[in-house]
């Protein structure tokens, strides 16, 4: 091609100005992260973490937790583990197969200590088994 | 008569335990977008709120890193730059609704006064407004919008985005209260 030096100045301009364009529009408008993409802070089981977050609950809010322990009880919006973790469902129909005293794991982001009903809450749950 | 007496001290004690109607997963949105450019608006849908039924007084809480926007980046913003959700994870909400009467809730919903006090930010803010109760079933449905604006909590909106952000704020209210047993 024959361009001349100005028009070659120009056009990388633009391509620079098309490509920072792409670039600030992709942070700006970069996807929620998943529970999946994210640090586990803790592992173990419910009762464990009960006790822990009791002892500073300031530290234990907006984490991905796994946890597993004993359905205590379970209604539309959700179940709860070992009488005092609550957890909202990222998919409802987890909730069909389960039963009251079972067993479970799940996988969730710990909102924060609800010190109105004196619970945990958490939500995006994956029931893991 | 020891027993008699006992029986009704028994009576007495069931009677004065409050009966309250409660939710983990209410939902509470708020929207401050101006027109034309990107909404600000996020959803909160893990609100609990007890109502006492007997003389009304409600109870909120949530915590700001539930609120869901649809730009990450801007829930970001919202909890690092805006609300400090670190410092100040929750906002609280005590109050009364007025003339409250659990008998009288009906299918078509009734419209109560609504005081209170919300806390945000450590910053206590009077709320009056007019809340909808309505009975679906089994459950009391309690719906209420008011504003606030952020200088309310002394929140600072940069000059760069001022004109982005609307002055006052809109919230919005929904909770479908069941028993608490």
């Amino acid at each position: 091609m024959n361009l001349s030096k100005r028009s070659k100045i120009a056009l990388s301009i633009l391509v620079l100005v098309i490509l920072g364009g792409v670039y600030a529009y992709k942070v700006a408008y970069k996807p929620h992260k998943t529970i999946d993409e994210r640090e586990v802070k803790f592992s173990g089981t419910a009762q464990d973490f009960i006790k822990t977050v009791k002892q500073d609950a300031t530290i234990w809010q907006d984490v991905v937790v796994e946890l597993s322990g004993s359905v205590t009880a379970k209604d539309e919006q959700g179940l709860t583990i070992e009488e005092s973790v609550f957890c909202q469902l990222q998919d409802k129909a987890q909730l069909e197969n389960l039963a009251q005293g079972q067993t479970i794991t799940i996988k969730a982001r710990m909102i924060g200590f609800d010190d109105l009903l004196e619970e945990l809450k958490l939500d995006q749950t994956k029931i893991i088994e | 008569m020891k027993n008699l007496i006992f029986s009704v001290v028994l009576l007495m004690t069931i009677s004065v335990s409050a009966q309250k109607y409660f939710t983990k997963t209410g939902i509470t949105e708020f929207k401050a977008s101006v027109e034309a450019f990107e909404p600000v608006e996020a959803v909160n849908k893990s609100t609990t709120a007890i109502l006492n039924v007997e003389n009304g007084d409600i109870a909120g809480l949530l915590f700001l890193k539930a609120f869901h926007f649809k730009v990450a980046l801007m829930q970001e913003h919202f909890n690092e730059n805006y609300m400090d959700s670190d410092k100040y994870p929750k906002a609280t909400f005590k109050g009364r609704i007025l003339d409250f009467s659990f008998d009288e809730l009906t299918e078509d919903g009734k419209l109560l006064k609504l005081d209170g006090v919300l806390n945000l930010r450590g910053k206590d803010k009077a709320i009056s407004t007019i809340a909808k109760l309505t009975k679906v079933g089994d459950k009391i449905q309690v719906t209420s919008t008011f504003s606030v604006e952020p200088q309310d909590f002394d929140i600072k909106i940069p000059g760069i985005v001022k004109d982005k952000i609307a002055k006052t704020i809109n919230v919005r209210l929904n909770y479908e209260l069941i028993e608490k047993k």
